[in-house]
């Protein structure tokens, strides 16, 4: 390697340099084209068809797309999941940016509490499902059981089977998990705020609820923004939490566009309908995402002037 | 940052007022810990419990500490099997995918940067798995690849590349180039600079994103569900969602089987704890 000759050492070099450049990034590119990219092409192909997964393929155009527009179930998992996001932003963002401050102006056990608070976002949404499924259960779960002790018998609802209950109950199940998982994200913009900015509005008098609001406030949108472009993807997506504790149902009273996409294509075996589904969810997803950057982008100018 | 902390404490004397708010606040934060860990504290006891305990005294600690149920959900709820399945396929999936992310970071990084292969890398990161999980199981079945472990590794590896190319690719930007050249002045190939010195001092991130694509693996039900449909192959997840229906009154088999499927969850937690966090909030917190 050493003893090549200057101008063939640098053809050469280079020629070695390309050839390590193919090796380290083709066998990448080729699992995310083939398994990633691909497939995004296979769905927008699928949902112009009509195929239940054997025997020919039926070329249909855009009907599942206007089969969408007049299909009940799919309106329903529509408004259950934009009921999601909704719930998600008035508690989850509400209780994350409160426990976030909260540990932010508590110094003593704030790395305690932050891994407690995290550690239902590792656990699998399976497991928590099927736990909620067994406290909320109508006739042996532990929670209509204290119901009943405490004399509320009323309130012992059939938590999962009830129409109106049933997707508030698996609404805050999620909200729950994942609280953790957006005081961590808005706590780390909290800390990355320069002691000396906090410290000087103390000292002009500013109360905690005043420093929050005027100081600290303005300093996090960055990361508020992410948390809210993750609660909002994240809704889009849900699926585990509602599946393994009702199958979306009674009915499709907790069912999500995810739940929706996954029983029309696995089980009643449309799996055209199926693929429209799942790319409306990554439509919504990318305009979402649009929608609230525009947001925070727009707040940013009216404060400049 | 910490000693900023101790400059203040230093500072602040003693009053208290705030010793209250102080109380107060640890008092608030408490009361959301136990709602945060009551859940499963309650599944624990619950699954060394027999099922008349369960339903008659449901916050009881147990009155002799059972193993029957766990038992039951490891042979007759197929456990076993699926917590092997899932092990094998995380550990397949997460060397998956570092190998290919480490190679093609340190590409990016290091050799010979390009911003719209880079950017096309992370258009991975926009797309929902459900838009393709429809067309990923057809064209699995039409390669031969349907019900196999390898159709789920690599699933799970890909739907993982684009956060890890993503995580380590910020990190080796930051790699001193001096060693490396100096590793290739001293004779090694370009791959033995990567392999002798760029991957040993990318271990932060390497450990980072690896923890994020187990956990994504160990927590997948969907992916599993849809491709390992055989019963041989199932996961950890779908093997604890069928307990539900082979015993459903019985709340101990339930939270045992509950139990086995958290705690490889909650070890790789309590151990590498920073880098879990890290790699689930790498989206969000630059790092």
């Amino acid at each position: 390697m050493k003893t090549a000759l200057p101008a063939i050492g640098k053809s050469s070099r280079k020629r070695r340099e390309t050839v390590l450049v193919m090796a380290f990034t083709l066998p990448s590119l080729v699992l995310f084209v083939m398994f990633m990219i691909v497939p995004i092409f296979g769905a927008m192909y699928l949902s112009l068809t009509k195929w239940s997964g054997a025997g020919a393929i039926k070329f249909i155009g855009i009907d599942n797309y206007t089969n969408l527009l007049h299909n009940r179930d799919f309106w329903i998992s529509f408004k259950n999941s934009l009921i999601l996001i909704a719930l998600h932003l008035i508690f989850q963002l509400t209780l994350a940016l409160f426990f976030s401050y909260l540990l932010y102006r508590t110094r003593p056990g704030m790395r305690f509490f932050r891994s407690v608070f995290f550690l239902p976002s590792v656990i699998s949404a399976t497991a928590i499902g099927v736990m909620f499924s067994l406290l909320f259960n109508a006739d042996l779960g532990p929670i209509n059981y204290t119901l009943h002790k405490i004399g509320l018998d009323s309130w012992a609802l059939p938590w999962l089977s009830n129409k109106t209950t049933v997707l508030f109950v698996v609404s805050f199940i999620i909200i729950w998990q994942f609280i953790g998982y957006h005081v961590v994200i808005i706590l780390a913009g909290m800390k990355a705020i320069p002691e000396e900015i906090i410290e000087s509005a103390i000292i002009d008098g500013a109360n905690t609820v005043v420093l929050f609001f005027r100081v600290v406030y303005p300093l996090i949108k960055d990361m508020l923004q992410v948390s809210i472009i993750f609660m909002v993807t994240g809704c889009l997506k849900a699926f585990d939490h509602s599946y393994v504790m009702t199958m979306g149902g009674p009915g499709v009273s907790s069912s999500f566009l995810a739940v929706f996409m996954y029983k029309q294509a696995y089980s009643r075996q449309k799996l055209g309908l199926g693929s429209a589904a799942g790319l409306v969810i990554l439509l919504l997803a990318f305009i979402c995402t649009r929608i609230i950057n525009w947001i925070f982008y727009h707040k940013d100018e009216e404060s400049v002037t | 940052m910490k000693q900023n902390n101790r400059v203040i404490k230093r500072n602040r004397h003693f009053r208290p007022k705030e010793c209250i708010f102080l109380v107060l606040k640890l008092a608030i934060l408490g009361i959301f810990a136990v709602t945060t860990l009551a859940p499963f504290l309650w599944v624990l006891l619950s699954s060394f419990k027999t099922n008349s305990e369960i339903y008659g005294q449901p916050f009881s600690l147990p009155h002799q500490y059972q193993i029957d149920a766990f038992l039951q959900a490891w042979k007759g709820g197929g456990l076993s099997q699926s917590l092997i399945n899932s092990l094998f396929y995380c550990a397949m999936a997460v060397m998956l995918v570092l190998i290919l992310s480490s190679m093609t970071s340190y590409r990016f990084a290091k050799i010979r940067p390009s911003k719209a292969l880079y950017a096309f890398f992370s258009f991975g990161l926009l797309i929902p798995l459900h838009a393709v999980l429809i067309p990923l199981n057809v064209l699995y079945s039409r390669i031969g690849l349907g019900n196999t472990r390898t159709a789920l590794i690599i699933a799970y590896a890909v739907s993982n590349l684009s956060m890890s190319i993503f995580i380590l690719t910020a990190f080796m930007r930051n790699l001193p180039d001096e060693l490396l050249q100096a590793a290739e002045i001293d004779g090694c190939s370009g791959f033995q600079a990567f392999a002798r010195v760029g991957l040993p001092l990318s271990k932060p991130a390497l450990a980072t994103a690896g923890m994020l694509a187990f956990v994504n693996c160990w927590n997948d039900l969907l992916l599993g569900m849809t491709i390992c449909s055989k019963a041989n192959l199932h996961t950890i997840s779908l093997a604890v969602y069928n307990l539900r229906a082979s015993f459903s009154d019985d709340y101990n088999v339930l939270t045992a089987g509950i139990t086995i499927m958290i705690i490889p969850a909650v070890i790789v937690y309590t151990l590498f704890q920073e880098q879990v966090i890290q790699g689930m909030t790498a989206g969000a917190i630059k790092g």
